[in-house]
């Protein structure tokens, strides 16, 4: 039985309809959300192919899931949950075994070493010189990287799927509160990573 | 579906930040001015090969798949829990298993009755382990053959110490253990042949029997190359075909009986080069301690000496020379009869005879060979 939430979801419909063993749905529904799992990812690990990599294991775990899948709530916030999952994982795994070409995201209780690399790396990225786009995604990417990886994916997940709290809070396992104080300190932070490439453009 | 995933970690602050109230409601405000920044990250795109990757891989079995995803995480609430897609169910695998399981008891209980156990070793090996000590001495067809084909002589002189009816009985003894070999039979695992050798051994009186178990301790420690040389030499000594080497066997042990009983072990221990060298060396120094017999007074130059009539045996004794021995020690004895040595007057009380009157020195061929 679909409940109020997730009546009327695109989304929801389509896995029901993998459920009852539609493999066109599957398609349908990976057409849908892979590039925006590709992006959250990508903006998590800061690598395009472990990004899509995770979002391939998120979408094989939904397949693997199919079968006792129970729509009591959107498909967004079950389909959050397992990319959280996935990313928890991948995390677990490079602690463990280094494999992934991530970028060292430089956590936030080390936030000094953090920034003190962003200055070295870029160097050649000073406020006069931030000339393109392309330079300041690099300063946001990085800055992005000096959060840890709770205050990362729920930035994310406010910034590119347009949670509220309560489906990041969901989608996490957390309370509202901690999401909220998640991102104020994310806030906090990216704003000392990156004031010293902003303050150039200040008058 | 809404519960959290279990890998899920616990909220991370109890306490959360001061938030103000427009924040409170929208996480674009809680973000402030970095949510404007955030915009510069590009959306990125999906590889075009990725969905037909996906879906092929969704297509593999749920069991290999998690193999290859190399992933034993759990799904979201909702989907299957990791282990149980890793397992596949019981009525799938349990069928396999009980197949193994049973190839297992049944490779079990062939292999332990077509195992050969060591009682049934030794039984099936009886001949080798009753005549032991006769094989091992002879050695291996090899050796035998090499003495064969070199034509060793046996030995002119008897064993030290060993009277003729001695000598003698020791080559009956040989005789019959040639004779018992060529009847024990054949090494076999046959079940009807075990079964009467056990029986046979059960019969033996305690002495035989004990007897025969050091042999089986001597043979069980052989190598495997040493017990199919001795079941060899077994077959090859019960083939009437091959007389020559029972003949040298007859010649080896006749030097091997020349040695004292406590070494005798040291040369059947011999490797066969070196026993052949063994045998080089004594054949040729007893050869030059007598001439040997030529036939010309016709006698067989190869006969064994037990068959000979021991005629240099009865051969006088060297004769004495005074001078061959030292003087016993005191001042120096006038030349010439003295006053207690005339003529008709024995010697005096506690002067040793004269060594003319002494026993003569055993003889020459008593002597054991120099080893």
């Amino acid at each position: 039985m679909v409940s109020e939430t997730a009546a009327g979801d695109p989304s929801t419909e389509l896995m029901l309809r993998v459920r009852d063993g539609d493999a066109a749905a599957f398609e349908q529904l990976m057409g849908l959300w892979q590039s925006r799992l590709v992006t959250l990812f990508l903006h998590h690990t800061g690598d395009h192919s472990t990004a899509e990599d995770l979002a391939q294991e998120v979408f094989l775990r939904v397949y693997r899931s199919r079968a006792t899948y129970q729509p009591t709530a959107k498909f967004t916030t079950w389909i959050h949950t397992i990319a959280n999952n996935v990313a928890s994982d991948l995390r677990q795994r490079s602690y463990r075994r280094r494999e992934y070409g991530v970028p060292a995201n430089v956590s936030a209780s080390s936030s000094a070493i953090g920034l003190d690399q962003i200055a070295v790396d870029a160097s050649g990225l000073m406020p006069a010189r931030l000339a393109d786009r392309s330079e300041l995604q690099a300063v946001v990417q990085q800055a992005l990287g000096t959060l840890n990886e709770r205050q990362r994916m729920a930035v994310l997940l406010a910034k590119f799927e347009q949670c509220s709290y309560e489906e990041i809070a969901a989608a996490m396992d957390l309370t509202v509160p901690a999401v909220k104080s998640l991102l104020f300190r994310a806030r906090d932070q990216l704003r000392e990573a990156i004031a010293p490439y902003m303050q150039g453009d200040e008058p | 579906m809404t519960q959290p995933p279990r890998d899920a970690s616990p909220p991370q602050n109890a306490l959360p930040a001061p938030v103000d109230e427009a924040a409170a409601t929208d996480p674009s405000l809680a973000l402030g001015e970095v949510w404007e920044l955030l915009d510069v990250l590009p959306a990125a795109a999906a590889s075009p090969d990725m969905m037909a990757t996906t879906i092929e891989m969704a297509a593999v079995p749920a069991g290999e798949m998690m193999s290859r995803t190399g992933s034993g995480a759990t799904t979201a609430r909702g989907g299957r829990p990791a282990e149980a897609a890793a397992w596949p169910p019981v009525r799938q695998w349990l069928p396999g298993a009980a197949i193994v399981l049973a190839s297992l008891l049944a490779g079990i209980a062939v292999g332990r009755a077509t195992a050969p156990t060591p009682e049934s070793t030794i039984l099936a090996c009886l001949p080798v382990v009753q005549h032991l000590d006769l094989l091992r001495e002879a050695g291996s067809v090899g050796f035998l053959e090499a003495v064969a084909k070199g034509g060793y002589p046996p030995p002119r002189r008897p064993p030290p110490a060993q009277s003729k009816a001695d000598v003698r009985e020791d080559a009956e003894e040989f005789d019959a253990a040639i004779a018992a070999v060529r009847t024990a039979g054949d090494v076999t695992t046959s079940r009807e042949t075990l079964a009467a050798r056990r029986e046979q051994v059960l019969q033996m009186p305690d002495t035989a029997r004990r007897q025969l178990e050091r042999s089986a301790g001597t043979f069980q420690r052989l190598s495997g190359a040493d017990r199919s040389d001795l079941v060899a030499l077994l077959r090859a000594l019960a083939d009437p075909s091959r007389e020559q080497l029972l003949k040298a066997a007859r010649i080896w042990h006749l030097w091997v009986q020349l040695r004292d009983p406590a070494d005798r072990r040291d040369v059947i221990d011999l490797s066969a080069e070196d026993r052949l060298e063994w045998l080089d060396r004594w054949t040729r120094l007893d050869s030059r301690q007598e001439p040997r017999q030529d036939g010309r007074d016709g006698r067989d130059p190869m006969r064994p000496y037990f068959e000979r009539d021991w005629d240099n045996r009865r051969r006088p004794p060297p004769e004495f020379r005074r001078d061959d021995h030292p003087r016993p020690p005191g001042p120096p004895r006038p030349r010439g009869p003295g006053p207690g040595m005339g003529p008709g007057q024995g010697p005096r009380p506690g002067m040793a005879p004269p060594f003319n009157d002494r026993e003569p020195p055993p003889p020459e061929e008593t002597q054991a060979p120099p080893r």
